[in-house]
């Protein structure tokens, strides 16, 4: 009987006990993750000996919520001292509660906006220049490894470093910085007026009316505006002896005063070195122009292996060409970057290239090795010659063709066929085509010029004969020229002397005032054989004739 | 009572029962592998053992880090193909979450041989026929194969944990601490000394197996290379004059040397060559003419300018028409190309041509026995046997050390050594040449980032690796190294 008794009230305690204990959710009151990881936010405040001064500024702009919430940011957080120095340079005050006035708190929100990327970027994609994404203030930050040491001495700016860098965080990526960025405010030029090492370029924007219109941040539009100044600095006219304004006036534009004009020298040199564009010296193209703001002038930018070449001049002895001194480049404002050129740059004209286009193997299609020599192909083989009307065409390649590079276009019975031509410099061409004439020939053509009839008629049926072959000056006073002496074919015939191989002057005075690729289109009046070789763009220089008594410059490796 | 007494001894048999018998019952063994208890019982146990460790050392993982850690970050190379982690090397921009710089596959070659030192003992011990010679020869195999790992890990980390006990009993350390440069390069020295006694000459069954394996020859090139990367140059100067003394390496003919070294692998100058039964996957990923991944550096062909017969240049260390590594890559002077399945090379950790070099510079910088005559003849013996024609005679101390950089650079290019010597040279007198690696930025850099890239090369302590973070992450007592710490 007690036994059962006791069975009775041990059975009952655990009643109680399962009834009072186990029912308990183990899991109340507690919140799960998907991850354990903490956010920007929890990180920083995970280490307040480091960020805590930080986290109150982020509390008191409001950005305390936006740094916990869902995305990718990049996040460059002052050091607790960082912020303490800050506060003390601009405010006069210790601590961040004692910020009160909406206007200090309104600047603290642009620091915030400032340090902060919507992008995550880690140290791994820093370079020389900008961070490619803008921050939320829509300005560029930049990197800089000119202090050396790597990446832990990289400078922010050129203005902090960073203490810590690459800690990462579920949304998004924390820098700890030893300074607070200042954000920019300033235009291009008043930095540059600032900083002090421009002080004779800055005059001369001044003088020229550049100074103002390079001061306006957003257009009226509402957008921002974008510039890059390569400017010399006083250092660098010091070299070239010019110690003041004055002595910069003497040298661009003696006697004439009145600055403002757009055709005075002095104007046109300023607004040379101001292009409407934001580029980082790694931002410039490889090989290419960058226009100015100087009507119809552009630098001419070439990036060997080792060095950026501004202007180059390309006359193949001695050649100059302006470079920029890295200490003082890269310098960014907020509508625009400035660097710093290592010589005086005066305006500078690209120099024309001779440039021999032969029809068969410039074709990318020739040397990919897609289109063969004899092969009847259609113009969609192609991407840079076109035809009407459709069908197939061929070229030939061989040893025994009289042509340049042994090879020539085979074309007949067109209505039309068009070329793109390589990369032209801008300047003043001669223009000669090369088609296999004679009794074969039959095709009379009218050349278009990007889609405008260009020279007189080329007539190929003509014989050797009706344009004064073999007399240089009676064929040049019709517009024929010979062959050159150089091309020969597998027996050893000169292309100067076959009556049937005449360079045809399409014009002497063809304007390129712009460097690109340009469409010539041959245009047949009456349809019919004739072989087409070359097509080349001579120089002119100083409007004086021509000079092709040689060899056509064989620099594309024939 | 008499029940209970019953009781009591019906309780104590089945007390008995339960305690003891079942113990055996209770100890399953895995019956379809072999476990520790089980292993280590006889000489041929011993040896499969031990050529795990040579076969560790066969793994990509392994062999990649050989080949590239010693390219990478110097002037040799650059790619065609190569993924983000062998890029950022290639500018020295290093960091420890980059993979790359795992060492596992190391302390996994190192863990074999403390295994076998662990436990040969008693496996001879049980085994009649395994003679007190065989088993002092096996342990110096894995003593010496042990320390060639750890002379690549002092040279690439500076400091590394020092792991002499295998992990299989509770007895090792899971957590070693870093040890230092000098304990690291003492434990070497003092191993490979005492193991050259009971290493063999070489192996009769084939070139393979002589080569392959770990000789008196291995182990003394091995000591030659630490003392000098240590700076005890008479050291250096005696342990390749004692392998000098085995009269066993010669130099190969001038006229032999790309096919006898490199394509038929295993030449007489061969002093120890890891062996691959199958691909040498290392070097086809790396050089295989259809897709190589890295190309030589466009410095490389005027490297061998000067001398236009020398063996070592077009179609002997590239090929000039298509700027490709010959070296692997190549079959024979007609430029013809090993296929994608016959890259049976061989990887060369050390040959004689190397001892020579190394004594010439031990002949140059030791105090003692400083004798630049001999440097000279040792120097000109390499570059002759490759160019036909003698080095230019009576340079200065200063000239004959910027002889030898280069000679070694021709010599030995793309075989895993040129980042080593770069260190070397630089490093001596408290980074006094600093400028061999900064030099490096300017051949490296492009238009846009000379700055950067010099920025990845002024810290001295950069020019050593970091450790893997994940080895950071698993053990608590090590230390990032200097540079790295972030």
């Amino acid at each position: 009987m007690r036994t059962n008794k006791f069975i009775t009230w041990l059975s009952m305690a655990v009643l109680i006990m399962v009834v009072s204990v186990g029912c308990k959710d183990k899991l109340e009151d507690s919140t799960y993750f998907t991850s354990d990881d903490l956010s920007v936010i929890q990180t920083l405040e995970a280490n307040p000996e480091v960020f805590s001064s930080y986290v109150e500024i982020l509390l008191k702009t409001g950005s305390y919520n936006a740094l916990k919430s869902y995305g990718n940011y990049t996040c460059f957080a002052p050091t607790n001292e960082a912020v303490k120095t800050f506060l003390k340079e601009k405010f006069n005050v210790e601590t961040v509660a004692e910020i009160s006035s909406p206007e200090d708190i309104e600047y603290l929100r642009t620091v915030v906006k400032f340090q902060t990327i919507p992008t995550g970027r880690g140290t791994s994609g820093f370079v020389e220049g900008r961070i490619s994404d803008t921050t939320y203030t829509g300005d560029f930050l930049t990197t800089s490894f000119l202090k050396g040491g790597g990446i832990a001495n990289v400078e922010i700016n050129r203005e902090v470093g960073l203490t810590e860098y690459d800690i990462k965080a579920t949304n998004g990526i924390i820098h700890a910085i030893n300074g607070v960025l200042h954000p920019y405010v300033d235009p291009v030029t008043v930095v540059m007026e600032k900083a002090g090492k421009h002080t004779i370029f800055v005059e001369a924007l001044k003088q020229t009316g550049y100074f103002d219109k390079l001061s306006v941040i957003y257009d009226e539009t509402g957008s921002k505006n974008s510039f890059t100044v390569l400017a010399e600095s006083d250092e660098v006219y010091a070299q070239e002896g010019i110690n003041s304004f004055d002595d910069l006036v003497n040298r661009i534009s003696p006697g004439a005063l009145d600055f403002s004009d757009s055709e005075n020298e002095l104007n046109r040199f300023v607004a040379y070195h101001v292009a409407e564009n934001f580029l980082y010296s790694i931002n410039f193209p490889n090989e290419g122009f960058i226009t100015t703001i100087l009507p119809r002038n552009a630098w001419k930018v070439f990036k060997t292996d080792k060095e950026l070449k501004i202007n180059e001049t390309e006359t193949g002895v001695d050649d100059t060409w302006t470079s920029l001194i890295s200490a003082g480049s890269n310098l960014p404002a907020k509508n625009g970057v400035y660097h710093t050129v290592d010589k005086l740059m005066p305006i500078f004209t690209p120099k024309a290239k001779y440039l021999i286009f032969d029809l068969v193997t410039d074709q990318p299609e020739y040397q990919q090795g897609i289109v063969k020599s004899g092969g009847q192909y259609t113009s969609d083989v192609y991407s840079g010659v076109r035809w009407y009307p459709e069908g197939t065409r061929r070229f030939w390649k061989r040893g025994k063709e009289l042509n340049y590079k042994n090879s020539f276009f085979d074309v007949g019975g067109y209505a039309w066929i068009e070329f793109d031509t390589p990369i032209i410099p801008k300047g003043k061409y001669e223009m000669l085509i090369l088609g296999n004439g004679g009794n074969n020939a039959r095709a009379i053509i009218q050349v278009y010029w990007d889609g405008e009839p260009i020279g007189s008629l080329f007539d190929m049926t003509k014989k050797g004969t009706s344009i004064g072959w073999p007399d240089e000056a009676i064929m040049e006073s019709n517009g024929w020229r010979h062959g050159y002496k150089c091309i020969t074919d597998n027996k050893g015939n000169i292309q100067y002397d076959n009556s049937n191989k005449n360079r045809f002057i399409i014009t002497k005075e063809l304007l390129c005032p712009e460097q690109k690729s340009h469409v010539v289109r041959l245009q047949a009046i009456k349809a019919g054989n004739g072989g087409l070789d070359f097509i080349e763009f001579i120089p002119v220089i100083d409007n004086a004739p021509a000079d092709d008594s040689s060899c056509p410059p064989s620099g594309d490796g024939s | 009572m008499k029940r209970n007494i019953i009781k009591i001894y019906a309780i104590i048999p089945i007390l008995f029962i339960t305690l003891f018998s079942c113990d055996t019952y209770l100890e399953l063994e895995p019956q379809d592998s072999l476990i520790q208890q089980e292993f280590w019982k006889n000489k041929e146990q011993v040896s499969a053992a031990l050529a795990g460790c040579y076969a560790s050392m066969n793994q990509s993982a392994f062999t990649e880090r050989v080949l590239l850690w010693g390219e990478l970050r110097g002037e040799m190379l650059v790619s065609a193909r190569a993924g983000n982690n062998y890029l950022n090397m290639l500018k020295n921009y290093m960091f420890p979450a980059n993979g790359f710089v795992d060492w596992s596959s190391f302390y996994k070659t190192i863990n074999h041989c403390n295994l076998v030192l662990t436990f040969a003992d008693e496996a001879q011990a049980n085994d009649l026929s395994f003679s007190e010679q065989e088993l002092s020869r096996i342990k110096a195999e894995a003593i010496t194969i042990r320390a060639l790992v750890y002379s690549i890990l002092v040279k690439n980390f500076k400091e590394v944990p020092l792991v002499l006990i295998a992990t299989s009993s509770t007895e090792a350390d899971f957590y070693p601490p870093k040890n230092t440069e000098e304990e690291i390069i003492a434990q070497i020295t003092a191993d490979l000394e005492a193991a050259v006694d009971g290493l063999s000459l070489g192996f009769a069954q084939s070139t393979a197996h002589d080569k392959g394996k770990m000789t008196k020859g291995a182990a003394l090139a091995i000591l030659a290379d630490i003392y000098l990367w240590d700076e005890q140059y008479d050291k250096c100067i005696d342990a390749t004059n004692r392998l000098v003394a085995l009269n066993k390496y010669s130099l190969v003919n001038g006229a032999d040397w790309f096919d006898s070294i490199f394509f038929q692998g295993n030449s007489q100058e061969g002093i120890f060559e890891l062996q691959f039964s199958d691909i040498n996957t290392t070097l086809k990923n790396s050089f295989y003419y259809g897709n190589p991944t890295y190309l030589p550096y466009n410095g490389i062909q005027q490297l061998y300018s000067d001398f236009p017969d020398d063996v070592r240049g077009n179609l002997g260390t590239f090929d000039r028409d298509f700027n490709s590594v010959f070296k692997y890559a190549g079959v024979n002077n007609l430029g013809f190309y090993r296929a994608e399945d016959q890259f049976y090379n061989t990887l060369i950790f050390f040959r004689y041509a190397d001892v020579l070099l190394m004594q010439a510079e031990a002949y140059i910088l030791s105090t003692d026995n400083k004798d630049l005559d001999k440097a000279y003849t040792l120097i000109n013996q390499v570059h002759e046997r490759a160019t036909g024609i003698p080095l230019e005679a009576a340079q200065s101390e200063g000239d004959l050390l910027s002889a030898l950089l280069v000679e070694r650079q021709k010599e030995f290019a793309f075989e895993g050594k040129r980042w080593y010597d770069l260190l070397r040279f630089a490093k001596r007198n408290n980074f006094e040449n600093q400028y061999l690696m900064l030099d490096l930025a300017f051949e490296k850099a492009g238009p846009d980032d000379y700055d950067q890239i010099l920025s990845y090369y002024t810290d001295t302590e950069s020019y050593y690796l970091p450790i893997y973070q994940n080895e950071i992450n698993l053990n608590p007592n090590l230390i990032q190294n200097p540079y790295y710490e972030n």
